[in-house]
């Protein structure tokens, strides 16, 4: 790991042994007919065995784009990968498919937000999750492998399990949906399970049920978690190591009670400021001005610059280096020690 | 993934006439079918100008001429046939270019009579719904389960053939597929937000019918119209070809056909270049379709057409 | 009496009064030999008082009824029974069209940014709609005028006037949505889900904007939300719904820091927050909400809920002062154990 010298303190921490997953320098492409689009703009992090990552960002930080980089589901072209995600012995981006096949899905696995059309209308529910194991594990009986989905859908704790093999997706909410779509994603024990937006279309009760059962398997089985959100509540609730990422770069990242309690970069302060709270009732909420920028118009040097309190004519010119700025606490920032002192 | 961002871009595909040239510019047989199509319209429009001879008058000097002759016309002027002439001597081109008058007149008549019906009806079933909208679609199921040929065929015998009977007829038959789409995309829109919102700021039925609804199927309309226009072409040169939709002497080119397969053996020409004519614009005019469709709004508008 | 100890928060004097409102929705059944109607209860029985000046927020999980309720409110949708008193006057009454003049008093700020501006239109066209309907309101010459004054009150510019809906970002549009909404001068003006879609920094920017010209025009708002904290921040009174029934009703406050009913308590601790100290002891419901198609009988919350007992299944429990100073509708209404 010769490429360990450049990188920064709390990098060091998260690029060591016990990594399971590693990402460096992950770039993202798509082309479209109205020119490139750079999704993903070079960022590097890894996950250990165990851990729990939040990937917070607002819709089109490029969060939803890594994780399905990371899991091969994007069509190339018109994307283009560039950079290494490497698990186990092998970098995901360049492996050929048929090693990729045996990673994604089983030793990486996957929820979404879109619980309900991730489902088969046409086959029960207990076949899709049945197949699993035949596909993957081929071998297994068409017996076992249903025995097998029964003990994954009481482990998901959906009632009478057995008889609820025989229903279609139809017959579920949209919790129910979510529990059938971990039941599957655990199925083949992953060690790293990735939830993209997993409770953004369920309601706040259901929400909690959904989480709260996240954390119980996670204790049973020690698998990771790399959890993709907008919601800074969630974060802060859920994971212990966060990244924000802003305009396809991570611009901080470091352990989620000490960035939720004091942020180092402007935009991770000015999303905690917007948030209201009970004390701040008869005050204006602290709006973040502007907008998110579009992918295929990034401002130049750094790309929170047009919307910044902090910005300065370096800002404008000079994109800001994720760097160190205490232990384990990194900030994109040009300014990122007076963001951090307040 | 790809999707999501393909789809953010698509929100911005608004359509300028600039935008619409360029993307003909892209596609070279969408450029080249409405190259074709624009000249045919030209000569229909200009056919009196345009066309060297006389369609009707039979030239007893000239029959059957092969492309590319010299004949002594009737007034005993020396007359060029490029495409040669009909067996009563009458100039194949003069007579192609009426012919297209003939043809586009009643494409596009009936398509903007039928289209303006269909629509109309189909707006008011979809936003009103209720009995009306029963009525107005049980109709439609009516005048769709009975197949449109016959009817025309069976009609224009009653009545009689020529372009203004063919027209009430293909009217009659077509307006029903408007209609149809009409009130499908009507039923998508009656509950969308802007329309609620236009009703909350007091619009009235009409202005939310054709101030919000009706600009928002103009698209799918078109593509319909376009392919209608082919359809019905098609169809005026069958019935005209069978006998029931203009009659001699007029100049068709269903007619024309008919007219060339007696001699199909002698007198090549005859049906070659009317036949190639109906091939070519209604190829045209499918081309000119999928293109409109791919270019209007691919991710939604399309699926009305199904 | 009752009513009056829960609304002593409100600003002004009563505007619109909501009484005994209901919607029902009759749904065909699915079988092919004729079969039944069922009715969707959406709203049912639902009554409140909206002061000049206040906001009522209302909160509440999907298929509660939260939305139907505003378009009812707008007859956007028509009522199946119930009044709605607009200064004394009760809307729903009122024939098609004495009720299109009445809208200008009564506008809706929708939720999806994107499907409630008409795409063909541009943003002035669409601001100055209102005025194209009711000729009068404001002259022909100075349409220009006013609608740039508009859409730089929400933060837009002059040029904008003419670009397309599309050209636009989320937040953007919203605002276009707000300006329209003022072209008429409205008095009251239902929220519905304003900032649900919107990327988390530009939330508050349209909360403040929201605020800002409530105090600017005099608003009433109704606040419908799903998100806890927002309509904390934004509202003088809250009112919790399931299953078509307001179960909690009261000051912001009484709610908040002191919910009695179970379903409110359940609800508040469900929502994942950024504070430590605001994080309650998570109460973890069983199941999902019941298909409105078929409510349990009694209390709608009975069959999810930790006190429920015989009483709950044959008695529905009244919105009334049960100990609290807000309004609960719960057989053993009580504060959560400290």
């Amino acid at each position: 790991m010769a490429d360990l010298t450049t990188v920064s303190e709390g990098e060091a921490r998260l690029v060591s042994a016990r990594d399971l997953l590693r990402v460096s320098n992950l770039r993202v492409r798509f082309q479209t007919p109205h020119g490139d689009v750079d999704a993903v703009r070079g960022i590097s992090f890894a996950v250990g065995r165990e851990e729990t990552v939040g990937i917070l960002g607002e819709s089109g930080s490029g969060k939803s784009v890594s994780v399905g980089a990371v899991m091969g589901l994007l069509d190339s072209p018109p994307a283009k990968i560039k950079g290494e995600i490497r698990y186990g012995g092998l970098d995901l981006v360049q492996a050929p498919i048929r090693e990729t096949r045996r990673i994604h899905g089983d030793r990486i696995a996957m929820i979404n937000q879109d619980a309900v059309t991730s489902l088969n209308p046409g086959l029960t529910v207990g076949y899709q999750v049945a197949e699993l194991f035949r596909v993957h594990r081929p071998g297994t009986s068409r017996g076992d492998a249903r025995r097998k989905a029964a003990e994954l859908l009481d482990r998901v704790k959906i009632p009478s399990a057995r008889d609820r093999l025989n229903s279609y997706p139809h017959e579920f909410s949209g919790g129910m949906s979510q529990r059938v779509m971990i039941a599957m994603a655990i199925a083949l024990e992953p060690e790293i399970l990735i939830a993209d937006e997993p409770t953004t279309a369920l309601d706040v009760t259901v929400q909690a049920q959904i989480m709260q059962l996240l954390a119980e398997l996670r204790e049973q089985t020690g698998m990771a978690l790399i959890l993709i959100t907008h919601d800074l509540g969630v974060v802060a609730e859920s994971v212990e190591k966060v990244l924000v990422m802003y305009a396809g770069q991570i611009v901080e990242r470091g352990p989620t009670a000490e960035i939720i309690d004091r942020p180092a970069h402007p935009y991770t302060a000015g999303l905690l400021a917007s948030v209201p709270r009970t004390e701040h009732k008869d005050r204006k909420l602290e709006a973040i001005k502007g907008a998110p920028p579009v992918m295929s118009a990034i401002p130049p040097g750094c790309a929170f610059h047009p919307r910044c309190g902090w910005c300065r004519a370096a800002c404008r010119k000079d994109a800001p280096e994720l760097t160190a700025i205490e232990k384990f606490r990194d900030s994109a920032c040009h300014f990122a020690t007076e963001v951090y002192r307040g | 993934m790809a999707a999501e961002v393909a789809a953010g871009e698509e929100r911005q595909a608004r359509i300028s006439g600039r935008d619409l040239v360029r993307a003909l510019m892209r596609e070279p047989m969408a450029l080249l079918a409405v190259l074709f199509l624009f000249c045919l319209a030209l000569a229909a429009l200009f056919a009196d100008w345009i066309a060297p001879y006389d369609p009707l008058m039979p030239n007893i000097f000239s029959g059957r001429l092969p492309p590319l002759s010299e004949a002594k016309g009737m007034t005993g002027d020396i007359q060029f046939h490029i495409l040669g002439t009909d067996a009563l001597g009458r100039d194949m081109l003069t007579r192609l270019l009426y012919g297209a008058q003939a043809s586009v007149s009643v494409g596009v008549i009936a398509v903007a009579a039928s289209g303006t019906i269909g629509t109309v009806l189909g707006l008011i079933a979809g936003y009103y719904g209720g009995r009306i909208e029963t009525f107005i679609m049980r109709t439609v199921d009516g005048v769709m389960a009975v197949p449109s040929l016959l009817v025309a065929l069976f009609v224009l015998f009653l009545i009689g053939g020529g372009l203004f009977n063919m027209i009430l007829i293909f009217t009659f038959v077509r307006w029903v597929v408007y209609a149809r789409l009409a009130r499908g995309i009507t039923l998508s829109y009656r509950e969308s937000s802007f329309v609620e919102a236009a009703r909350a700021i007091g619009a009235r039925d009409s202005r939310i019918i054709f101030r919000h609804i009706l600009p928002n199927m103009i698209s799918p309309l078109l593509v319909l119209a376009t392919l209608e226009v082919a359809l019905l072409i098609l169809a005026e040169a069958g019935l005209s070809f069978l006998g029931f939709g203009l009659q001699p002497p007029a100049p068709s080119w269903g007619l024309m056909v008919a007219r060339g397969r007696e001699y199909l053996r002698e007198a090549w020409w005859m049906i070659t270049f009317p036949g190639l004519a109906i091939f070519l614009t209604t190829l045209s005019l499918n081309l000119l379709a999928n293109w409109l469709r791919t270019i209007t709004d691919p991710l939604q508008r399309w699926r009305w057409l199904i | 009496m009752a009513k009056a100890a829960s609304e002593s928060a409100a600003v002004g004097e009563p505007l619109f009064k909501v009484e005994n409102l209901v919607k029902h929705f009759e749904v065909r059944d699915g079988s092919l030999l004729g079969g039944g109607s069922k009715v969707i209860r959406a709203v049912d029985d639902v009554s409140f008082t909206l002061h000049r000046g206040e906001t009522l927020g209302i909160v509440g999980e999907s298929g509660c009824g939260k939305s139907t309720l505003a378009r009812v409110l707008l007859r956007l949708v028509e009522p199946t029974s119930g009044k709605a008193h607009l200064e004394g006057e009760n809307i729903f009454d009122l024939n098609k069209h004495e009720m299109r003049l009445r809208r200008r008093r009564l506008q809706i700020i929708f939720q999806d940014p994107f499907a409630s501006l008409n795409p063909r239109m541009t943003v002035a066209e669409i601001v100055r709609e209102p005025w194209a309907i009711f000729p009068g309101e404001v002259p022909r010459r100075e349409w220009h005028d006013r609608v740039v004054e508009l859409l730089k009150r929400v933060g837009l510019n002059a040029d904008d006037a003419h670009r397309h809906p599309h050209q636009f970002s989320g937040g953007q549009r919203q605002r276009i949505g707000i300006a329209r909404s003022l072209a008429l001068n409205p008095e009251i003006v239902i929220c519905d889900e304003p900032v649900s879609a919107l990327d988390v920094s530009i939330q508050a920017q349209v909360i403040n904007l929201l605020e800002e010209i409530q105090d600017e025009f005099g608003l009433s708002y109704i606040f419908i939300a799903h998100d806890l904290s927002i309509v904390r921040h934004i509202s003088d009174r809250v009112a919790v719904m399931y299953l078509g029934k307001f179960i909690e009703l009261g000051n912001w406050r009484d709610i908040y820091e002191s919910p009695t009913h179970p379903y409110t308590q359940a609800l508040l601790s469900a929502a994942p927050s950024i504070d430590a100290a605001e994080r309650r002891q998570r109460i973890i419901l069983e199941g999902e909400v019941p298909s409105p198609l078929s409510p349990p009988t009694g209390c709608r919350f009975r069959t999810r809920c930790h006190r429920a007992e015989d009483r709950c299944a044959s008695e529905e429990p009244e919105l009334s002062l049960r100990g609290g100073r807000q309004l609960c509708a719960c057989h053993f209404a009580a504060p959560m154990p400290a």
